[in-house]
């Protein structure tokens, strides 16, 4: 194949951001919208196992802009930011230490109470204000992903606004696969990494609505497989307290890793407390 | 009646706020941490008992854009791409005033030629103000913090914060939360409308602590645009911005940055994105210098 993913990427991009301002009528529509997140999460406890983790503070802002729709398909592209923040009692309050960046033109279709994902999923992983040790780590990845409308933040607040003062009780799921592009060292294809396959589940259980806050509990269990056949894996727990506003939710969390073997990204027997809005 | 609806209580949250914001810029960091989580929960809690509303609504904006002639003058800088993405979140109204957190990254992208693309720096910006929605101005004021950090390189001086009372004033065709709904308010078409802001900052002095700042000699801040709707449709604006920022530094020494920008959006079905081309004619900055680049970018407004 002549054409580099990069270069058919750009292209429809392109293509559909040209295309959009003539998309009228009854088939597909320029959409524009922007929904997404920004959290800021102290850790307030526990220790990190490995020398790999940056116990502190976490940082994400995440936008997902949906482009053009076609009945229940939507044409999305996905931009996030995440910051891995060391607590440093030599350099004051806290020492800015990774970053991650994820950028992923997004397909999603809608039905009745659940959705379908697929996404091209580039990430990299930099270090912040030092020389990088074996360099910035690229990945790219195909993912899919099923699940139940209230197993994504898209749907969080539909969800208990059309669920108000009582108790909801039920179960949202979400399964997750990737496969991981592998190859020639590119940060197109892949860099410093070795993973071949991730695997992502969530479980979430909707407490309930009281009073203009929403109560929910959720578990994501991931698990990578790589080149050498070893896994890794994240097991976490998350109680969350969210405060309805006009259109979006913001409110408080308590995050733990139970298990973490993760290398990139390490917050094994970590509890953090965070504030995030969802938009 | 519950003690919670008693007037009382509403004065009592408000000097707790206040106090709490005291605390902040007076105390330890232990002291500034707990502070934050308690002005941040009472403002949520507070607003059940209708003290003023939880707004929770975020805008913002997500930038692309390639730099597409010019040349930089920094030998270690290979400007290629710059990306940013800007989220400010209406936490709390009351009457015109709306308390708002703004956090924002922006990303250089620098490429070797001949190779691949590196991060080269990041700055971040967060920021907690009040703005005060008017009928056809908006006032704002902010306590702002920026910070920027080399990627992948170690900072030989270490890294560049700072932090500054800023104010702006303006009408409302001049921020980006009015833009689209002011510009398609009226069905007129074409050449009719001149908007501005103009703004004022003071930074606090470099020292070296995460309050005052590191790496800068900033004192004051002046800064000014002018936005001249070129024609509004219902699915269509285009407008040009003359964008200038003067600074005055510590060692009388003064820097410029000014830039004129020609954007087209296009309206979805409720947001606006669209393409914007950048020209920075003349650009003294030292933190952040673009003299004589220009590009052309992708912005999605929300």
């Amino acid at each position: 194949m002549s054409i580099s993913m990069k270069r058919l990427n750009m292209i429809l991009l392109v293509g559909l951001l040209g295309l959009a301002p003539g998309l009228r009528g009854e088939g597909p529509k320029l959409v524009m919208s922007t929904q997404g997140y920004m959290l800021f999460a102290p850790h307030i406890h526990g220790r990190a196992k490995t020398s790999s983790s940056n116990a502190g503070y976490r940082m994400e802002l995440l936008g997902l802009s949906d482009i053009v729709r076609w009945n229940r398909i939507y044409a999305s592209f996905l931009t996030a930011n995440k910051t891995l923040i060391a607590r440093s009692e030599s350099a004051g309050f806290f020492k800015l230490d990774q970053l991650k960046y994820t950028l992923s033109p997004d397909i999603r279709i809608e039905f009745d109470s659940w959705l379908m994902r697929a996404s091209y999923v580039h990430e990299s992983l930099h270090t912040v204000s030092r020389s990088s040790e074996g360099s910035s780590v690229w990945m790219n990845s195909y993912q899919v992903s099923v699940g139940s409308k209230g197993s994504n933040y898209l749907f969080l607040w539909e969800e208990f606004e059309n669920n108000r003062n009582r108790f909801l009780n039920h179960i949202d799921a979400l399964l997750l696969v990737a496969v991981y592009r592998s190859g020639r060292e590119s940060i197109w294809v892949a860099k410093n990494h070795d993973y071949t396959h991730k695997i992502g589940s969530r479980l979430r259980f909707q407490v309930g609505s009281f009073n203009r806050w929403a109560f929910f509990i959720g578990s994501d269990l991931t698990a990578w497989h790589r080149e050498t056949d070893d896994w890794e894996g994240t097991g976490i727990i998350r109680f969350n307290a969210f405060r309805k506003g006009v259109k979006n939710l913001g409110g408080f969390y308590y995050r733990y890793n139970f298990y973490d073997s993760y290398r990139p990204d390490n917050e094994e027997y970590l509890g953090s407390l965070g504030f995030q809005v969802i938009f | 009646m519950s003690y919670l609806d008693i007037p009382r209580y509403k004065e009592a949250t408000l000097i707790l706020i206040l106090k709490t914001l005291l605390l902040i810029h007076k105390g330890t960091d232990r002291i500034k941490r707990c502070s934050c989580w308690l002005v941040i929960g009472c403002l949520l809690a507070g607003s059940t008992h209708s003290l003023a509303q939880v707004s929770l609504k975020a805008h913002g904006w997500i930038t692309l854009e390639s730099y597409v002639h010019g040349q930089a003058d920094e030998p270690d800088l290979n400007r290629s791409h710059r990306s940013e993405f800007t989220g400010i979140v209406d936490l709390y109204s009351w009457k015109p005033f709306t308390f708002t957190l703004l956090l924002g990254t922006n990303t250089d992208v620098g490429r070797i030629p001949n190779s691949n693309y590196f991060m080269d720096r990041i700055t971040y910006s967060l920021t907690y103000g009040v703005r005060a929605d008017l009928d056809r101005m908006v006032i704002r004021g902010d306590y702002h913090h920026d910070c920027i950090h080399l990627i992948n390189r170690p900072e030989i001086a270490g890294s560049t914060w700072w932090n500054a009372y800023l104010v702006r004033v303006g009408s409302r065709g001049a921020f980006n939360l009015y833009l689209p709904k002011e510009y398609n308010s009226k069905k007129d078409g074409l050449w009719k409308r001149w908007d501005g802001r103009v703004g004022a900052a003071y930074y606090l002095e470099a020292g070296a602590t995460l309050r005052d700042g590191n790496n800068h000699i900033f004192k004051y801040q002046f800064s000014n645009l002018l936005r001249y709707r070129i024609f509004a449709q219902p699915k269509y604006i285009a407008f040009a911005d003359l964008d200038q920022q003067f600074w005055y530094n510590r060692d009388e020494s003064t820097e410029y940055k000014g830039s004129l920008t020609l954007n087209f959006l296009v309206k979805g079905e409720s947001q606006y994105a669209g393409l914007f081309y950048e020209y920075h004619y003349y650009d003294t900055f030292v933190k952040d210098r673009e003299d004589g680049l220009g590009a052309i970018g992708f912005r999605i407004l929300f």
